[in-house]
């Protein structure tokens, strides 16, 4: 799997009473969050800006990763759930929806069972608790 | 992981002309784990025609110095490291924002140059964080004429 560490400085754009700048350097095929966590302070010792965040992201590639059949991703299947912990609402935009969809006289609704079924497979899989609100069709474009 | 970490479901489709492919993506917060941000993958794949192209776990990790950058550091003037991945041959690029101005060589009349003994530095930190073997091929420095 490929490895990418990121590591974030904060500075300024030459001035300084502004906002501060948050500026990235990335290193590929870092071994893992500890080597990351050695290099960063290494790197901003060479660096004004102050040592703010790192990163590391793994990507698997998956197959086939050929696009899908008629999978036009402008057409979105939104679906809106709130964490039960914090009461903050996410919302997960499905590319090339192709589950059900209500015709309803305020606009395409997506199945309630259907939203729950993603909703409970998100909670499962994460570390938070979310509970389903809605969802609705969306056409991008 | 905890919950400011991100996973990614990366989709390929296409923008309604079947040959041209064009990716679309999902953000998760929290993910537990590859394993698991693969199920909701699956999961997901019965509601969209969409294929899986690729998942991206990425973990972060707070440094606890967030004090407001000082005078002088200016992100626009970068230290460019260019290293060399000696089992591919491949270029990398290391980027250091806001360069000190002790690891500047201006002697150079071509402009600004990363001193070479710092470039052999970072070559084997690099080398030491990603297991590979790096060597330094030069420096220098972008912005701020």
């Amino acid at each position: 799997m490929a490895k990418k560490g990121t590591i974030q400085f904060l500075g300024d754009r030459g001035n300084p009473s502004g906002s501060p700048h948050v500026a990235k350097t990335v290193v590929n095929g870092i071994s893992d969050m500890a080597a990351l966590e050695v290099l960063a302070p290494l790197l901003a010792d060479r660096s004004d800006g102050v040592l703010y965040r790192v990163s590391l992201s793994e990507e698997q590639i998956d197959s086939p990763s050929e696009p899908g059949t008629d999978a036009n991703i402008d057409v979105r299947g939104v679906i809106v759930a709130r964490n039960k912990d914090t009461g903050a609402t996410h919302k997960w935009e499905i590319p090339a929806w192709d589950g059900t969809v209500n015709e309803e006289a305020d606009g395409d609704r997506l199945d309630s069972v259907e939203i729950a079924t993603i909703v409970s497979k998100i909670t499962t899989n994460t570390e938070a608790e979310y509970e389903p609100l809605y969802g609705y069709l969306k056409q991008v474009r | 992981m905890a919950m400011k970490d991100r996973g990614i479901v990366v989709w390929v489709g296409d923008r309604g002309r079947g040959r041209r492919p064009h990716m679309a993506r999902n953000t998760f917060r929290g993910p537990l784990g590859m394993t698991e941000l693969g199920a909701i993958a699956t999961g997901l794949a019965d509601f969209t025609k969409c294929n899986v192209a690729s998942r991206v776990l990425s973990q972060e990790s707070d440094l606890g110095d967030t004090t407001p950058p000082g005078v002088g550091a200016n992100t626009d003037k970068r230290g460019v490291y260019v290293l060399r991945d000696d089992d591919s041959g491949q270029e990398i690029e290391v980027v250091i924002p806001a360069i000190k101005d002790a690891l500047i060589d201006t002697s150079a009349p071509e402009g600004d140059r990363i001193i070479s003994a710092d470039v052999a530095s970072m070559a084997s930190q690099v080398a030491t964080a990603t297991g590979k073997t790096i060597s330094g091929i030069y420096g220098y420095v972008l912005g701020l004429e």
